[in-house]
């Protein structure tokens, strides 16, 4: 029975140019949001390949520089995109994927607007995660909210309960072709991405197809729900459409605002002077007069045994500089970490706003498995900050230690061209998918919620329509 | 066989049906007249299962509705005032997926009988339902209460907004159900058809069955009148008690 209903639905899709129309639109957008997507983000790449070897080309060819210099050059390090970016790009767009690293300078920002969890929407472009979670659930509105209005205002409803037609298989079947048909959208999306995809995360596509056709789901039973317990389709239609709204729009920002208001970050400026504050209890290693400096530098006088500093077999600038980079990091770990808590509460606290919409549970978990979103860019903020502190702690113990005294007493550099070319590129691996979704327990919670709660909507609805729902 | 016994259904603060007994024996058609609000949707929806009488045992077949509604609807047919199809279906595609549902597999040639027997002219059987007029899908309708076999069939103001031709058409196919054995109950306001197609009819007032005839005395009486003087003096006897 479930199989005929389910038939005759997609018959009359078909039929009367809902399916055909649906069909040919996910086919326009398909190709426009993967087409844009993947030239973006080859755009990106090769702009983004271009500067690494030209920095890498700059680096290996200067001449003349001593480790210090070298630690002063300073260089952006690039983050390839998320393993499923040209799907979703997640916060990409807002977090950017270059960070400038130089010696004795931390990246202070988490992201540029570091205290708007606000703008950390991303509805603003056409590219395929949008037509997914924000434009497949408005096809699945505007194709089904009739489904079981209509038949009940035409009449049918009754004839179909008088020819035996159960009230559950009625509903599911509703429900199931309106699956179908957003899963159809789905499929489309997904393979012309698949189709202008340079390389293909198996595992991690199949994931976010799993993802997206849960959603759908959702969003197709709360339609044939809503349908059936409306007494009319434009009254449905209402409902549905209001929901859509405040699901795809107004909530995903009303959660930001929240979370922003329960936990507020502090501003760039506050975060700078309270990182540049504690930055100055250390020791100024430009400044000979720094009383710490001067400490340090008595401390490895007598650790050699000699006297003055033109009697060390070692460069003092290189071990002050290496004091002074390693109580920065101190600073930074104290407030990177702080600020990175923050933002870990401000996104939970978000978090429980997926319980209400099921649309951001899937934002943050499609994000999570394009590998595009915060957790994603805190991680690469971290690989970033220990591979500038390796190059730098390099450096430092290179111009440290990379010095002899000649037969004259005068230090002489023995620092070799070889040193700097040996560095190795930054390079970034992007978390396992596991470790992305083993930190979105709150999200996985929330869509399972919505699935176990849209299909007992659905048994809800069909005990309601037994009941006298049909009239 | 459909059988009303002291059916009572009330609805909050009113009483729509007051004790209702009703027979409908196999092989004939009894017409269900009465004024607006008198209660001949409640007693449709009843029969049909679509809603549980507050009292009162209703049979279809032998099969009481309320404690067997799956096994009545199966031998149960309905055809409303105008019939609900799916309009981007041919004729024959509505029925085949109707009769589906009733668990009977019709194939094409099986359903274009059906519908011949119904009296939907050969050409429309693969049109859409869309183009069809009223009464065609009135014949539709009787078509799938036909494939489906049906002991017992509910009509719905069944010749409201049919040219004098199709009612007539609509009488023959209704006597034809009849002939085949079936149960027939119609509902209508259309006292010259309760005439010409019913072998019983029944006067149904403001919940209540006042007057039955058997088809040799609707023929001899002035039923207009009767109508009239009946539903007049219980309008009057209702209004009285309100203002009591």
């Amino acid at each position: 029975m479930i199989r005929t209903l389910f038939l005759n639905e997609w018959r009359a899709l078909l039929r009367d140019g809902r399916g055909a129309v649906v069909l040919a639109v996910g086919v326009v957008l398909a190709l426009i949001s993967s087409w844009t997507s993947a030239s973006t983000h080859a755009r990106q790449d090769f702009a983004r390949n271009a500067a690494t070897d030209a920095a890498r080309g700059a680096w290996d060819e200067r001449t003349g520089d001593s480790p210090h210099s070298r630690a002063h050059y300073g260089d952006y390090v690039f983050r390839p995109s998320g393993p499923l970016a040209k799907l979703d790009s997640g916060l990409e767009a807002v977090t950017g994927r270059v960070i400038y690293t130089e010696g004795h300078r931390q990246n202070s920002a988490v992201h540029k607007p570091q205290q708007e969890a606000a703008s950390l929407l991303r509805y603003d472009r056409l590219e395929p995660s949008t037509v997914l979670q924000l434009l497949a659930p408005l096809v699945l509105v505007l194709a089904g909210f009739g489904v079981v209005s209509s038949e009940r205002e035409s009449g049918r409803l009754k004839l179909l309960w008088l020819q035996g037609v159960q009230p559950m298989a009625l509903i599911m079947a509703k429900t199931f072709a309106l699956w179908t048909l957003g899963a159809a959208l789905c499929l489309l999306v997904v393979g012309a991405h698949l189709v202008f995809a340079e390389e293909i995360d198996l595992g991690r596509t199949v994931v976010f197809l799993a993802l997206h056709f849960t959603t759908l789901w959702v969003v197709a039973a709360v339609v044939a729900a809503v349908s059936a317990w409306s007494r009319r389709p434009g009254t449905a239609a209402t409902i549905l459409l209001s929901c859509w709204v405040l699901g795809g729009i107004v909530m995903p920002r009303l959660a930001a605002m929240a979370a922003t208001v329960a936990e507020p970050l502090p501003g760039r400026d506050a975060f700078q002077a309270a990182m540049e504050g504690d930055r100055e209890q250390g020791m100024d290693g430009h400044n000979p007069r720094d009383q710490r400096r001067m400490d340090l530098e008595q401390q490895v006088l007598d650790e050699y045994g000699v006297s003055s500093r033109s009697e060390l077999p070692v460069n003092l600038g290189g071990l002050i500089m290496q004091a002074d980079e390693e109580y920065g990091a101190q600073v930074w770990d104290k407030h990177f970490g702080e600020l990175e808590e923050h933002l870990q509460r401000q996104y939970s606290f978000a978090g429980f706003f997926s319980f209400l919409n099921p649309l951001q549970a899937t934002d943050r978990l499609s994000m999570a498995v394009a590998g595009t979103g915060l957790t994603s860019h805190l991680d690469f903020l971290r690989e970033t900050e220990d591979f500038r502190r390796e190059m730098v702690r390099k450096l430092n113990e290179e111009d440290a230690f990379g010095v002899h005294l000649d037969a004259n007493g005068k230090r002489r550099r023995t620092t070799t061209q070889d040193f700097y070319t040996g560095f190795e590129a930054f390079h970034y691996e992007p978390l396992s998918l596991g470790a992305q979704l083993s930190r979105a327990k709150t999200d996985i919670a929330a869509l399972i919620f919505w699935l176990v709660g849209a299909t007992a909507i659905l048994g809800m609805t069909a005990r309601r329509l037994h009941r006298g729902g049909v009239l | 066989m459909i059988e009303l016994k002291d059916v009572i259904m009330e609805y909050p603060g009113h009483r729509a049906l007051d004790g209702l007994c009703l027979s409908v024996p196999d092989g004939q058609v009894y017409g269900l007249l009465g004024p607006n609000g008198a209660g001949k949707s409640t007693t449709i929806n009843l029969i049909t299962g679509l809603l549980q009488p507050t009292s009162g045992r209703i049979l279809v077949g032998g099969i009481d509705v309320t404690a067997e509604p799956e096994r009545a609807r199966g031998i149960l047919a309905y055809v409303s005032e105008s019939v609900a199809l799916y309009p981007l279906l041919s004729g024959i595609e509505n029925l085949q997926l109707f009769s589906r549902l009733a668990g009977r597999h019709l194939n094409r040639r099986e359903c274009s009988e059906c519908l011949d027997r119904a009296g939907l002219q050969g050409d429309a059987h693969e049109r859409r339902v869309g183009t069809y007029s009223k009464g065609m899908r009135q014949k539709v309708g009787i078509a799938i209460a036909l494939a489906k076999e049906a002991r017992a069939v509910v009509l719905d103001e069944p010749s409201s907004g049919l040219d004098p031709s199709a009612s007539h058409d609509l009488s023959t196919h209704v006597r034809n159900l009849a002939s085949d054995g079936l149960a027939v109950l119609m509902a209508t306001h259309d006292l010259f058809r309760a005439r010409e197609t019913c072998d019983s009819v029944g006067l149904l007032v403001n919940g209540g069955l006042r007057a039955e005839w058997k088809a040799s005395e609707v023929k001899d009486r002035d039923l207009e009148a009767a109508y009239l003087d009946i539903v007049s003096d219980h309008s009057s006897a209702a209004a009285a008690g309100s203002t009591k």
